[in-house]
């Protein structure tokens, strides 16, 4: 086998590209949880927003239009689970996994024309091969930003802790968690727009293939803090992509093994950071996933 | 303010009701956004269903049917499929009619839809997944008045038999093509998984390349997932950042792995049909199949009742497989010479697996003076000298 191609260089660039979808998906989901709410469907929201991004590109021809209408894609999908967790108040989780089939569904059905549809990829923006990459971390900061620094920030943290003494204070909760949840659901729609159009430059049925799983774990492993979204995501980013650099310099270990890698270090994570979150059980929003009905 | 006890359980049962109804109209979306595009499945249990006259068999003409893993437009194995099953409708339209059902899962799903068919008519199946054998053998047993031709199983019943075409020599071929085109003298193969017939065009492509470039690699990297266009392009970038200049495919659909060789200037080989259309710089060309020729016979054996359940087997000679057309890039003189080299194979001047054949740990695996037999073709789990990365499980 010959060396001397490996650099550091093509690690990073491949870790980087290969974790943007997990770091978008992750950032909303962290947004959304911190509100309150969790979101199981992440995994159909990234998929319905990947199709409609290919799907919105291959009708107009611009792929900036494809990423928008896959913004608006999951907002509509996080319309859905916030009528049915936060007007309704139904079960979260239960929810969830509807929307998660329902996605899976029916971007497979509508999507089901497009596969073989070629598309044109990203733009580069002011020199940047993929603007979406330096977008992740415009918004990785600004969410941390907003969470930590304002009163928006402020109330969305409430909302997750206590909302009925948010409520008291006269925050209005129920509002709070749906412009979180409709905002969490739209950062899964880039992430799924930069998977299509970014990445693997196509749609196929089951393209994102457990990343919006991925995601919901990774939300842990950061411990709700928005600004550490990015190291989940990219440790994923950097185990996928290490298992195939592994591979292809001829390491002799089953390639079965290096493919589990990369979720086998999300069960890692997810242990070590729960034995720290006994710890220190702050870091959890107290009513996650817990129904709340105004008095 | 508190509400009473009684206000808070008739709240909370409506609440269970709303939410009992959302849910029902979710299940409902959801059920029929996962069904199959030309054909929905039935709902119920098959018996419980009024008979449906066979239409197919009323008009005189033989009912065949194709059932597809996955969509037939993905410029791969299922888009190929669908081109044969044209062909074969437009060669015999007299005699036959044609139906598809495609994006049926592997599992109880096929085994309802192939009985479903059977019960509209259809006389002669064509379960074209791996995965679908075991079902289609089951539906078999109960429908002895039916023929079923499974893609690539090694299993047959009285009225069960399996066909499938190699595609080795056409990568052979583009294996020429590719140690030509190659400056930096490595070739990158993304592989789905470390099955024979892969393994055996791998093993096909390296000797093509090594009759231009003796000292030429060919790396292999498997993504362990028939369709993962996320771990494809991974897989193709672990591979150029190695420093491969031209990749080679076998996944479903090839165009993951085509697209991501374009976007970094490297050269491609297709797989399963010509998907030059996705890398208009980089294609080279690749190995396709040739369905309709092979639909035909088949289908003429059961027409003519000479049909036998058989493992049957071809390529090119046989004209069921062939070579994509040449990307721009591939200089004139290279295409005769390639040309001449398909010529030798289809006339039996050139064998593609003769020895002496050394496996990369340098043990003679076919010895000088004899091709490889068809249990050693059928059975490849070894990769010959200059592959990396082929075999490790």
């Amino acid at each position: 086998m010959s060396g001397g191609y490996s650099s550091l260089e093509t690690l990073f660039s491949g870790t980087v590209l290969a974790g943007t979808s997990v770091l978008y998906a992750t950032l909303g989901e962290t947004i959304a949880e911190r509100s309150g709410i969790i979101n199981l469907g992440l995994e159909g929201v990234m998929m319905f927003s990947a199709m409609i991004a290919v799907m919105a590109t291959a009708a107009s021809g611009e792929p900036l239009l494809g990423v928008l209408a896959a913004i608006a894609a999951g907002a509509a999908m996080g319309l859905v689970h916030a009528f049915l967790c936060v007007t309704l108040v139904c079960n979260q989780i239960a929810a969830g996994l509807a929307l998660f089939l329902l996605g899976k569904g029916l971007s497979n059905y509508l999507g089901a024309e497009l596969v073989g549809v070629k598309v044109a990829g990203l733009p580069a923006l002011l020199g940047i091969a993929d603007p979406l990459v330096p977008l992740s971390w415009v918004l990785v900061a600004a969410a941390g930003l907003i969470t930590y620094r304002t009163r928006a920030g402020i109330a969305l943290q409430a909302a997750g802790e206590a909302p009925r003494d948010a409520e008291r204070l006269g925050v209005d909760v129920r509002r709070v968690r749906f412009v979180a949840v409709l905002l969490g659901s739209a950062m899964a729609g880039i992430g799924g727009a930069h998977l299509a159009l970014g990445y693997a430059g196509s749609w196929a049925p089951d393209i994102v293939g457990g990343r919006g799983w991925v995601a919901i774990a990774m939300v842990i492993l950061a411990r709700w803090n928005p600004s550490w979204s990015f190291a989940g995501a990219y440790l994923f980013g950097l185990m996928s992509t290490l298992s195939f650099a592994l591979q292809a310099r001829g390491v002799a270990v089953s390639f079965y093994f290096l493919s589990m890698v990369p979720y086998l270090v999300t069960i890692v994570a997810l242990v070590a950071t729960s034995w720290s979150i006994r710890k220190h059980p702050a870091a959890v929003p107290a009513a996650l996933a817990q129904p709340y009905q105004r008095e | 303010m508190p509400l009473g006890l009684r206000e808070l359980l008739m709240k909370s049962k409506r609440h269970a009701r709303v939410c009992a109804a959302g849910a029902a109209a979710f299940a409902a979306a959801c059920l029929c956004g996962g069904c199959g595009r030309q054909e929905q499945p039935p709902a119920g249990p098959l018996a419980m269903r009024p008979a449906t006259p066979p239409l197919q068999a009323a008009a005189g003409k033989l009912g065949i049917a194709f059932v597809t893993v996955g969509p037939v437009s993905d410029w791969g194995f299922n888009y190929a499929m669908n081109e044969g099953r044209l062909f074969l409708e437009a060669t015999l339209h007299d005699k036959v009619t044609t139906k598809l059902v495609e994006n049926v899962p592997e599992g109880a799903d096929v085994e309802r839809v192939m009985q479903k068919l059977v019960n509209d008519g259809n006389r002669l199946i064509f379960p074209t997944s791996l995965g679908y054998l075991d079902p289609a053998l089951r539906v078999a047993q109960r429908n002895p008045q039916v023929v079923f031709m499974h893609t690539g199983g090694y299993k047959t019943a009285a009225n069960l038999g399996t066909f499938t075409a190699y595609l080795d020599e056409a990568f052979y071929l583009a294996g020429i093509v590719a140690g030509r085109m190659s400056r930096s003298n490595h070739i990158g193969f993304v592989g789905a998984h470390p099955v024979p017939p892969i393994i055996r065009e791998i093993n096909a492509l390296a000797l093509g390349v090594q009759t231009v470039k003796p000292l030429a690699e060919v790396d292999v990297v498997w993504t362990g997932a028939w369709s993962d266009p996320g771990k494809e392009t991974e897989a193709a970038n672990a591979l150029l950042d190695l420093g491969a200049d031209v990749l080679a495919v076998h996944q479903d659909s090839p165009i993951a792995v085509i697209m991501a060789a374009e976007k970094r200037g490297a050269k491609s080989i297709g797989v399963h049909a010509d998907a030059g259309r996705f890398a208009p710089t980089g294609w080279l060309t690749g190995a396709k199949w040739e369905w309709g020729a092979f639909l035909v016979t088949i289908t003429k054996s059961v027409l003519d009742h000479s049909w036998k359940p058989q493992l049957l087997r071809g390529g090119l000679k046989e004209g069921y497989v062939a070579l994509s057309p040449f990307g721009s890039v591939v200089p004139q003189q290279l295409r005769e010479q390639v040309l001449q080299r398909e010529k030798d194979i289809r006339d039996g001047r050139l064998l593609v697996f003769a020895g002496p054949i050394v496996d990369v740990s340098g043990n003679l695996r076919i010895p000088r003076g004899r091709p490889a037999s068809f249990t050693e073709l059928e059975g490849m789990d070894w990769c010959v000298k200059g592959v990396f990365g082929c075999t490790q499980r």
